[in-house]
């Protein structure tokens, strides 16, 4: 079969999942999403066989390929490595080119970034060795209340109240909220308590870099909608509405970063 | 772990390697080039691998600019310091702790040889040969965590070093560093040893940190000077003159100059005329003298003979990436890796904990004293931190640096109480970039992936 088409891949191999996106001719073709495993060139091979597969496209047809995320160390199916820092502000403003704020939260980081009309980051702050007010720290949020991580958000959202919550450390906070139900306290309070602490955290990391509006939300957390609404009331902004699964940003921006580097590679005019 | 060939010079340099001039030491003593070219090639190589680790993720990892010669004899410096502290130690000289940043006239004066808690951990490490660089930095990581225990478990990484004087890994003779508020590691060496069982005897030069407009404070650690060498002099058995004393701020000034000269050169210079190892490696042996300041002054001399060649060839240093960005690197301890630096595309112009006491000679005519008061009082690190700042920014500019990282280890609680306001302050009068990064990796090359994407990401974005 001949394929046709300029076909550019990025492949986002992050703590908790790998996603990876194909663009033909500038527009998104198909994406893949896996569980990260411990081997993180299987799962971003896993991630881009996937995309591959709904694409019925081959490796070979790829022109280009961009490894980011934590596992962009170990990808030898890509042609280069790039930090998801600069992939979540080329995804963006691929698809948002009014924005100019971004707050991402992956499983190990979060991540305020400012960007330029071009998508060039300009100033970014992320946390630093700690996992609390990450989607890690969520995902053991709904460890110890039994749910659906992806419940979260819309239970902390019935909340009647908000209960003041650590936003310092997972395992304290994980200790502090079992004595809160212990005390009788109602879930979806100390969950809107949790995304308020984490959101704050979030806060904290704007002070330096700043905020311009549009601001978006990235990331495998910006699908909580209940940490949506507790980041725009702490930074007293709207988020724009992702036009695309927002945890697929990353792999997004590291294809449209491929599609650059072909072009100034002479493997794509 | 992927296995690396260990890294190795090549005999197609040996010749013109050995024609080059040896080094001479404090103790009159002279090593030839082909007796350095023996040792790093046959015996170092044997003893302490972990150095000879090719890995990228080895900080300490030798420059791969074979070329640049002198670059070899810093790495025979570096290797030799516990042979020749051992050595000199085992005739009667005494060891002496200091603390970083610290200018080491007097205590070299005295007769003494003051080490750093840097470099007691390098001494104390080599103790054991054979090594692969993972055994070596685990070995370095029980001693700091026998540090800990003793201490506080929010330590920070520099307590090793106090923990392996007090584990007595390495001989020192006196505690005797400055009180300043550089580094948490000062509250955590008077807490080390405090009460310990050891029986080394300290002396703790205080240091008035608020001293802006006190005409007071040059005498009150003149007066401390004086004690001081004193009491080294009284364990190296040396009589201490004024000419004595200013002997030796004539050679570590002539040191401080060549260095300032050769950054000036490497600053000025179209292409960078070496990579980040060798430019650090040479420059700072003006701040650190790695034990024998005659040799680290000779090998300045021969160092600047060396770059001054390249700029006027406009030879760019091997494993420079086109079109550098380049980056000056803020904070004490740590900093991030050079070769993983170079690999994403920068290059390292400067660092302000180490150039803070190059810049600043000694006077040379008066109150030997008085003078080396006068000077630790003039360190731009130890100033308050707005003007620290704005030194800082001034080093940004002259460096025509495009970016400053400021780094700072966990556990420190001086450096990342003013990391914030120093990269702020700096962005605005240097008008460059700036991040501020905490990590958890002093005396550790592994599972550095968080700060390394740090690095990486403010390149990119630089």
């Amino acid at each position: 079969m001949s394929i046709s088409g300029n076909y550019f891949a990025g492949v986002d191999v992050g703590s908790l999942a790998a996603k990876s996106v194909i663009l033909k001719d500038g527009e998104i073709f198909a994406t893949g999403l896996v569980p990260s495993g411990v081997n993180s060139v299987e799962s971003g091979l896993s991630a881009l066989n996937l995309a591959l597969e709904t694409a019925g496209l081959k490796k070979e047809d790829l022109i280009y390929i961009v490894g980011t995320g934590y596992g962009r160390v170990s990808a030898p199916y890509a042609n280069k490595a790039v930090t998801e820092i600069t992939c979540h502000a080329k995804g963006t403003n691929y698809l948002h080119p009014t924005v100019r704020t971004i707050i991402d939260m992956g499983g190990q980081d979060c991540k305020a970034i400012r960007i330029d009309p071009d998508g060039s980051v300009v100033d970014f702050a992320m946390n630093d060795k700690c996992a609390a007010g990450t989607g890690r720290f969520l995902e053991v949020m709904a460890g110890v209340f039994k749910v659906k991580l992806e419940d979260l958000g819309s239970i902390a959202l019935s909340a009647t109240d908000t209960v003041p919550m650590s936003s310092t450390c997972t395992v304290f906070a994980e200790s502090e909220t079992i004595s809160l139900v212990a005390r009788g306290e109602r879930p979806e309070n100390i969950l809107n308590g949790i995304h308020h602490s984490i959101a704050n955290r979030i806060a904290g990391l704007f002070s330096r870099v700043g905020i311009e509006s549009d601001v978006f939300f990235s990331g495998g957390v910006a699908k909580n909608s209940g940490m949506k609404t507790a980041i725009e009331q702490a930074l007293k902004v709207n988020i724009v509405k992702p036009e695309i699964d927002p945890q697929l940003i990353g792999a997004l921006g590291a294809a449209v970063i491929a599609r650059n580097f072909a072009r100034k590679e002479g493997l794509w005019a | 772990m992927a296995i690396t060939a260990p890294f190795s010079y090549p005999e197609s340099i040996k010749e013109k390697f050995i024609a080059t001039p040896g080094l001479k030491f404090k103790d009159g003593t002279t090593v030839s080039s082909a007796e350095i070219w023996e040792f790093m090639t046959k015996e170092a190589p044997k003893r302490f691998p972990y150095a000879f680790d090719a890995g990228a993720n080895n900080m300490g990892r030798f420059s791969d600019d074979v070329h640049f010669l002198s670059g070899i004899k810093r790495g025979y410096l570096t290797l030799t310091l516990k042979d020749r502290v051992m050595k000199e130690h085992a005739a009667g000289t005494p060891t002496v702790l200091v603390q970083g940043g610290q200018a080491m006239d007097a205590y070299y004066a005295a007769g003494g040889i003051p080490v750093r808690p840097g470099l007691v951990m390098q001494w104390a490490r080599n103790m054991h040969e054979g090594l692969s660089l993972r055994q070596s930095e685990t070995l370095g990581l029980n001693i700091l965590e026998s540090g800990r225990r003793k201490i506080s478990i929010d330590a920070c990484n520099q307590i090793a070093a106090h923990a392996a004087i007090d584990n007595k890994v390495v001989p020192i003779d006196l505690i005797a560093p400055f009180l300043c508020l550089r580094c948490s590691d000062m509250s955590f060496l008077v807490e080390t040893h405090r009460n310990r069982e050891h029986d080394i005897p300290r002396y703790l030069v205080d240091y008035p940190v608020d001293h802006e407009n006190k005409p007071w404070a040059a005498e009150y650690i003149a007066t401390e000077l004086r004690e001081l060498i004193a009491k080294i002099a009284a364990l190296s058995g040396r009589t201490i003159t004024d000419e004595v004393i200013f002997n030796e701020i004539k050679l570590e000034n002539r040191g401080r100059r060549i260095a300032t000269e050769i950054a000036e050169l490497w600053w000025d210079a179209e292409n960078p005329p070496t990579n980040s190892t060798d430019f650090f490696g040479i420059a700072f042996l003006a701040n650190d003298f790695v034990g024998d300041p005659v040799a680290a002054v000779d090998l300045l001399e021969q160092s600047k003979i060396e770059i001054e060649e390249r700029v006027r060839n406009n030879v760019k240093g091997f494993g420079v990436p086109d079109h550098a960005k380049r980056l000056y690197i803020c904070g004490s301890c740590v900093g991030p890796n050079a070769h993983h630096a170079q690999t994403a595309g920068a290059i390292f112009v400067g660092r302000d904990d180490s150039w803070s006491c190059i810049s600043v000679p000694v006077e040379e005519e008066g109150d030997p004293y008085l003078n080396i008061a006068k000077s630790m009082l003039a360190y731009p690190y130890e100033q308050r931190t707005e003007k620290r700042a704005e030194w800082t920014a001034d080093q940004v500019k002259r460096s025509r640096a495009d970016g400053v990282i400021f780094m700072y280890q966990w556990g420190c609680n001086y450096q990342s109480g003013v990391a914030r306001m120093i990269s702020d302050i700096v962005k605005e009068k240097a008008g460059v970039v700036t991040t501020f990064v905490e990590v958890g990796e002093l005396g550790r090359s592994e599972a550095t992936e968080q700060s390394t994407n740090r690095v990486e990401a403010f390149i990119e974005m630089v």
